[in-house]
């Protein structure tokens, strides 16, 4: 398998690609910060028993006053920033990649019931989807914790009701597209029900597209979690957060305390950057090439 | 070919012609070698089935190939002036003015947001110093000449109020606007029903007559090309495996691989059991065997044939054939 | 003994959704919304013996297709009767259908998008005979597929490919296994060879003549080409704008075709002979839309001898003897045929 990969078009247009490399290097790190990320530092910012109060608002090292110890400098409470970075880029990255794949199956699933049975069902689904696209997101997500309150799940429970849409919009165009054709009507003719239909023939043709949408749409969910912590409807505040890394500095970013918000910040940049320039690459290679 | 006993000139003349594609996996060398002539005045038909470089050799003359494809080499030679490498200035004034194409699909050779009488008139505004009076007096002209009638009318149409078949007439209207010497038609009745196609194919032969204009016709379907063309070259593989005259090429070809296509249809005459066919596929165009591409398929295939490459020579009449072991006339395959 | 397909008065009506405002009209000064409806098919009968062939020809839109994919039952027919070996299949839910499903199998156009491009060709060789045993018995079923593969003339080894590693005509030959994988009496073919060059379209018409002779298959051959259609059928039916117009056995249709729209189309037909009947009757105008179907004969706003019967009465179909039927007003009226 190693070999038929390293022989494909795939991966020799990878490697003449400079943002593509750039983009899985980055999601990388990612990747590693989220499996390892507690092994790589010393400090755990969210066990009160390992901070000083004596050290807080330290600068970055490399700045006057600054100490070793604390690489990027320590926040109001003597966390270490680049401690509360890695805890809090493992909790994003792994509320973006759950929420991405909570609405990839739901919006899939929608999305196939309506382009092969249309009608009713199809309107249906259609028309709140319609709806809710006409709404910015990140005032659904709003208005859907304060109703049912903050805390993780319901941060994976907004995203989830703002993100199933686009999939069931692509995968419903899809869907209808192949249903027209013949290896299906040739599925129908060897008597299959129409269950085994969307499974078997339907839901492998319709998957290309949204291995794009997804891979963007976690970037997506990373910011919007970002923001809705930083509002502080989001992820609470006894648990890592970039959003909440960032408000907690904003307070004295004036004060000339910036290290405590720019870091987080550009912890979700790189992120989302690296996950685009990803994301972008993919879109290309998965485009169906006409000779 | 002509009336009055004299040769008429040469209008294209293309040598070695060799238009590759440099792809991911391997080059493929979709035209390896094509030469043919063609007179002013003549119908020509370019024979071969898919994947045999015969479009390619239509996109080749008018400098449509894009990479990763290339001409690599040859001549293409249109009243003298070797175009195969001019650049694309060139090759924007030789479009549409000295050469036309038209292509297979009527509907997307169309643009579907501008009317007809527009896609017209730009033509004209390109190619000609017709003044806006003049040039819709040509193109109603040009109208009527194809078969559509309230042509005035019809120049505010869009294409998708047409049919199919008005659609391809209304395309061979935009070709032969600027009068130009040299049509390529590429499948231009494939698309079309049976009984639309017969009125298509006797259009573009009488236009061509009338403009005293030459044509490429470019097909699959020997049936189609033998009513309407003077001569036929077959292609195989990206080479010219037969070429003649219409009627000894289609009645007694000398290559067993125009003899094996012309036995493969049905022929309503002659009823058989069952249709004589080529055995195999295709070869890779990647991966040519050595010597003659046919011989895998070929029924009088002997040694020579898997060491040495057979070049076009003269077997009988107007025949020129690649082949070590010519049919004979009357021989089958 | 009953035939293996008959067919009654089968109509298809296809009914479009277009928006709202595509729909609303003003007649006599008040508003209607119009149904638009596309009458495909219209009051087709045949039928088709054990080990015959009968091909359905006309061009695009006379709903040959349609014809087939109802028979199939891919659509439900509007209405009409379907019998397949005497069994009604015209109501049948899906049930009901899954043992007819063995009786009767399909074989369709674009090899392209015939098979499914993420299945492998053991599996889409396999599926219906699974269908009918059971999934379970995908071990029993691996044997006949082999069989089937090297019957159609591939091998063992291309089992595990997957359809785009395949030429056109090579798909055609998979998607024969696949109909044969459950032992049909009755294969419906719609247009198999038109997509395909002319040397393959010979290799896989003597593969099906072959087939046939060996499996004592009876089919339905859909096809707009008329050299094919020679050679394969038996007995053919001419279609337009949905209706039948004419049947023959193959000799007397090419022989003595009687419609007017069938010597049309004989004589437009291009053909690599030199010395074909010059009877040519060449039609002028376009198809109507299936939207609006002419009043009276339907093909009479492009038949060059209508006159004003054909606008006030459908003609129907009418045996002329020697298994010959003919729906024109001229068989009343032949002092009317002036070519």
């Amino acid at each position: 398998m190693m070999q038929t990969f390293l022989a494909s078009q795939f991966f020799f247009n990878w490697r003449r690609n400079l943002s593509a490399i750039i983009g899985s290097a980055i999601i990388a790190v990612f990747i590693v910060i989220v499996a390892f990320g507690p092994l790589m530092v010393a400090q755990n910012p969210y066990d009160l028993t390992q901070l000083n109060l004596l050290d807080s608002y330290k600068p970055p090292a490399w700045l006057p006053g600054g100490d070793p110890q604390y690489w990027l400098g320590t926040d109001g409470q003597g966390r270490d920033v680049l401690a509360s970075i890695i805890y809090g880029t493992r909790v994003s990255a792994l509320i973006g990649i759950a929420a991405m794949l909570c609405s990839c199956l739901i919006g899939t699933t929608l999305g196939l019931l309506a382009g092969f049975y249309g009608g009713r069902l199809d309107a249906v689904i259609m028309r709140i989807a319609d709806l809710q696209l006409s709404f910015p997101s990140m005032l659904i997500a709003l208005f859907l914790m304060s109703a049912v309150g903050t805390g993780i799940d319901k941060v994976l429970i907004a995203l989830t009701a703002v993100g199933w849409v686009v999939y069931a919009r692509t995968v419903r165009g899809s869907t209808l597209g192949e249903i027209e054709k013949e290896y299906v009507q040739a599925a129908r003719v060897a008597g299959l029900t129409n269950g085994k239909i969307i499974r078997r023939h339907v839901l492998p043709n319709v998957l290309t597209p949204l291995i794009v949408i997804a891979t963007v749409q976690v970037g997506t969910f990373i910011l919007i979690e970002a923001s809705l912590s930083f509002l502080g409807v989001g992820v609470p505040i006894t648990q890592p957060s970039l959003g909440l890394l960032i408000k907690n500095g904003f307070d004295v970013l004036f004060s000339g305390l910036w290290w405590t918000s720019v870091f987080p910040g550009l912890m979700i940049m790189a992120m989302v950057f690296g996950i685009n320039l990803f994301g972008d690459f993919l879109r290309d290679e998965l485009n169906p090439r006409l000779k | 070919m002509s009336m009055d006993g004299q040769t008429p000139e040469t209008l294209l003349s293309v040598r070695d012609l060799r238009t590759w594609f440099h792809t991911f996996s391997g080059v493929v060398k979709a035209v390896n070698g094509v030469s043919f002539d063609l007179a002013q005045g003549e119908i020509m038909g370019l024979v071969g089935e898919s994947g045999g470089g015969k479009s390619v050799v239509g996109f080749s003359v008018l400098g449509l190939i894009d990479p990763p494809g290339r001409i690599e080499g040859g001549e293409i030679r249109l009243a003298g002036e070797d175009i195969a490498q001019a650049p694309e200035d060139r090759m924007r004034k030789i479009r549409g003015k000295e050469i036309a194409m038209i292509f297979q699909d009527p509907m997307t050779s169309l643009n579907p947001v501008h009317t007809i009488g527009k896609q017209m008139d730009e033509m004209l505004r390109l190619h000609t110093d017709l003044d806006e009076a003049g040039r819709k007096t040509r193109c109603i002209e040009m109208l009527e000449s194809v078969g559509i009638s309230q042509a005035e009318d019809r120049l505010r149409a869009y294409p998708h109020q047409f049919s199919g078949g008005m659609r391809q007439r209304v395309v061979i209207a935009i070709a032969m606007l600027a009068h130009p010497k040299l049509i390529i038609a590429d499948e231009p009745t494939t698309a079309l029903d049976v009984t639309i196609q017969s009125q298509i194919l006797k259009l573009m032969k009488r236009q061509v007559a009338e403009h005293g204009a030459s044509m490429i016709l470019i097909t699959h379907d020997l049936a189609v090309v033998s009513e309407v063309v003077d001569k036929i070259t077959v292609l195989y593989c990206g080479q010219v495996v037969e070429r003649g005259d219409v009627r000894d090429v289609i009645s007694n070809p000398s290559h067993p691989y125009t003899r094996g296509l012309i036995d493969s249809i049905p022929n309503p005459d002659d009823r058989q059991a069952r249709l004589k066919q080529i055995p195999g596929t295709v070869p890779d165009i990647r991966n040519l065997p050595k010597g003659c591409n046919f011989r895998d398929r070929c029924p009088r295939a002997q040694a020579r044939c898997a060491e040495e490459e057979p070049k076009l020579t003269h077997t009988r009449d107007s025949l020129y054939s690649a082949c070590h072991f010519p049919v004979a006339a009357g021989e089958s395959a | 003994m009953s035939a293996m397909l008959d067919v009654e008065g089968l109509e298809q009506r296809f009914h479009l959704n277009p928006g709202f405002l595509d729909r609303l009209s003003f007649e006599g000064g008040r508003p209607r919304l119009k149904d638009l409806v596309v009458h495909a098919v219209n009051g087709v009968s045949f039928s088709i013996a054990k080990g015959e062939v009968l091909a359905l020809v006309g061009e695009s839109g006379c709903g040959k297709s349609t014809v087939a994919k109802t028979i199939a039952r891919i659509y439900e027919p509007s209405a009409g009767r379907i019998r397949v070996e005497g069994e009604d299949i015209s109501e049948y839910g899906h049930a009901d259908l899954l043992p007819v499903r063995a009786k009767m199998q399909m074989i369709f156009q674009d090899p392209f998008a015939s098979l499914n491009p993420r299945q492998k060709v053991r599996d889409i060789v396999a599926e219906p005979l699974l269908q009918q045993v059971g999934e379970g018995a995908r071990a029993e079923v691996a044997d006949k597929t082999e069989a089937l593969l090297a019957r159609v003339g591939l091998n063992a080894e291309h089992a595990g490919r997957y359809p785009h590693q395949f030429s056109g005509g090579q798909r055609q030959r998979i998607g024969i296994a696949r109909a044969l994988s459950v032992n049909p009496g009755l294969i419906v073919a719609d247009e198999p060879v038109s997509a395909l060059d002319v040397s393959i379209q010979a290799q896989i018409l003597n593969l099906m003549m072959d087939l046939r002779d060996e499996f004592g298959l009876s089919y339905l051959f859909i096809s707009h080409d008329l050299s094919v259609v020679h050679h394969i059928a038996d007995r053919i039916g001419v279609m337009y704008l949905g209706f039948m117009v004419e049947t023959a056995p193959r000799d007397t249709l090419f022989a003595m075709p009687r419609h007017p729209y069938t010597r049309a189309l004989l004589s437009a037909a291009p053909s690599i002979q030199p010395n074909r009947k010059s009877d040519e009757i060449e039609l002028t105008g376009e198809v109507p839309s299936a939207l609006s179907l002419p009043s009276g004969c339907c093909f009479r706003t492009r038949c060059p001898f209508a006159w004003d019967r054909c606008a006030k009465e459908r003609p129907v179909l009418q045996d002329v003897g020697g298994g010959q039927s003919v729906a024109c007003h001229l068989l009343d009226e032949p002092e009317r045929d002036t070519l």
